[in-house]
């Protein structure tokens, strides 16, 4: 082994260490409390989509023309007549037990000033708050997942939980995108991409799903990527019923190519311009680029509109954007990402991980931070702890 | 695979958390380290490790009988870390974690200099070097849990050296 590998494995060496007896015992109850499975109502749920889908193909194949969008999951739906695929059941309020005992990630979306959903690894409810997080009403989610689902929520009605399993180069391989009308009281199964579905949609099964962001009812994104090529957007304007793609371009000073992609880290509306943000690596200096992309056309294409400075960057208005940071070197751009200037901004946490941060409108914002959830009034100046959902 | 290690995933996939818990015991110490040298960060890398517990508890059925139990966990951790999501909030080392890298011929400058590169290196460079050259597992096993061919595994670790410090060669290349 040459210098500079022992070098090396000093060094990974020192960033390690082994489990603590605590985590060990942790871990120890957290299997004990017994097999984590998918909800068994996902493969009534899923035998109900095969019948249908037979049922489907008979009656509408005959009568359906050459399509210009493809549908991801045929059959995945089943709105024509009238049937709820799965009807998990509703809890409300008041706060039900047990409380959320893992809260060390949570899933926002912040439709509006008011309105605050969170979610929660492995666990199949979801949170509703109407009041800024003052208060929480608990709602049902489709599947019990490990992972966190993506969700994305228009109000406080309609929303769009994506789950996937994981394979060996993407943890979004398999998917499906679920969708609700009544505020997670129910759900019903809008897509489904996985190796029998293989080319549903033109979406091939390995590459990462989400993010998602649902702009309506009935119009909403997905991204699919993977480490070689360029991003793909899905589109819907009708539900999931039927999905077009664009691609996302190469920005001027990257170049995608085998390890060196585009990840898309979330899509956001402000009237009728949409904007989407991505970060990639090089393989030269600078290795991480964060860059905005524009679309005025509904998604129909995509445009490179500028760079920005890292990783969380966040869209309060269509001008002022932030990126929370370090106390001290929180920083801020008042034109569309072009000058950026440090700010006073007094959110901080513990743990050395960068935080979701979503606003609802141009003051009200909300943030993640280990085991609990913060709030801005005033544009992400000030932040304070709201109740946590579930505790 | 060992006949009682081929009864622990039996009981398993029955439902049993402690011979789950038991099965994953020998592999919880490399999936632990892994999720560190990855994160960098100890109760990230707890959150890693037992999420990555239970979605492998959750696939066990798809676990091969004749396959091995630690490059298999060990890609689900590593997919997990991949995931989890990175700023700049890690960018700040403390005083006193710099002090923490043995070896009396070690350099001030160059040991922060290789923490910094460590540190802004790419997750799956990361993960390379941290399977070959931290946990010392084979190529074979490397190839594994990157889910590619041998020949594409030592090619990971190489680009993965260079990206990390121009001029890094593995000693097999030298």
């Amino acid at each position: 082994m040459t210098d500079g590998e022992q070098e090396l494995r000093r060094a990974l060496d020192s960033r390690s260490g082994a489990p603590s007896p605590d985590f060990r015992a942790r871990l120890r109850a957290a299997l004990a409390d017994g097999r984590p499975r998918p909800d068994p109502t996902l493969a009534i749920a899923l035998i109900v989509i095969l019948v249908l889908t037979a049922a489907s193909i008979v009656v509408i194949v005959p009568l359906r023309g050459t399509r210009t969008h493809v549908a991801m999951a045929s059959g995945a739906r089943n709105t024509a007549t009238g049937t709820r695929l799965v009807s998990p059941p509703a809890i409300t309020s008041p706060m039900p037990s047990p409380p959320i005992i893992l809260p060390t990630a949570a899933y926002l979306s912040a439709p509006s000033a008011n309105v605050l959903w969170a979610a929660f690894p492995g666990e199949a409810r979801i949170f509703l708050s109407t009041d800024q997080g003052t208060s929480w009403s608990e709602r049902s989610l489709p599947e019990r997942a490990p992972l966190t689902p993506q969700v994305s929520f228009a109000d406080g009605l309609n929303g769009w939980a994506l789950y996937g399993d994981p394979a060996s180069e993407c943890m979004w391989a398999d998917a499906r995108l679920w969708r609700t009308s009544d505020g997670a009281v129910t759900w019903e199964l809008v897509s489904q991409v996985d190796s029998t579905h293989e080319k549903a949609g033109g979406i091939r099964f390995e590459r990462c799903k989400g993010p998602i962001y649902l702009t309506d009812a009935n119009h909403g994104f997905v991204v699919a990527e993977d480490r070689c090529c360029r991003p793909s957007v899905y589109r819907t304007a009708d539900a999931g019923q039927t999905w077009a793609t664009s691609t996302l371009p190469d920005p001027p000073d990257f170049t995608t190519h085998a390890d060196f992609s585009l990840q898309v880290d979330w899509i956001k509306q402000f009237g009728a311009t949409l904007y989407l943000k991505a970060h990639g690596e090089q393989p030269v200096e600078p290795l991480f680029r964060h860059y905005i992309f524009r679309s005025t056309d509904a998604g129909a294409s995509w445009e490179w509109l500028t760079k920005v400075p890292a990783l969380d960057t966040v869209m309060v208005t269509e001008t002022r954007w932030i990126e929370l940071d370090l106390p001290g070197q929180s920083m801020e751009s008042v034109d569309g990402g072009q000058q950026w200037h440090t700010f006073q901004c007094d959110y901080a946490q513990a743990a050395p991980i960068a935080p979701q941060v979503v606003f609802g409108d141009p003051s009200v914002g909300y943030a993640t931070a280990r085991g609990e959830i913060q709030r801005t009034l005033d544009g992400g100046r000030h932040w304070a702890d709201i109740k946590t959902p579930g505790t | 695979m060992s006949e009682e290690t081929a009864g622990l995933v039996q009981r398993a996939r029955a439902g049993d958390g402690v011979a789950f818990a038991e099965l994953l015991s020998p592999v919880l110490d490399p999936a632990f380290r892994l999720a560190m040298t990855m994160l960098d960060d100890r109760t990230a890398a707890e959150d890693a490790v037992q999420e990555a517990s239970l979605k492998a508890w959750r696939k066990l059925d798809r676990f091969r009988d004749n396959a091995e139990l630690r490059p298999w966990f060990l890609a689900i951790v590593a997919n997990g870390c991949r995931t989890v999501r990175r700023g700049r909030w890690r960018s700040v080392i403390p005083l006193a974690e710099i002090a923490r890298l043995p070896g009396p011929a070690d350099n001030l400058a160059e040991r922060m200099d290789l923490e910094t590169a460590l540190d802004r290196l790419p997750r799956h460079h990361l993960l390379a070097l941290s399977l070959y050259y931290h946990l010392d597992l084979p190529i074979e096993e490397v190839a594994r849990v990157l889910g590619c061919g041998e020949g594409a595994a030592r090619q990971r670790i190489h680009r993965a050296l260079v990206a990390l410090r121009p001029g890094m060669v593995m000693e097999t290349e030298t």
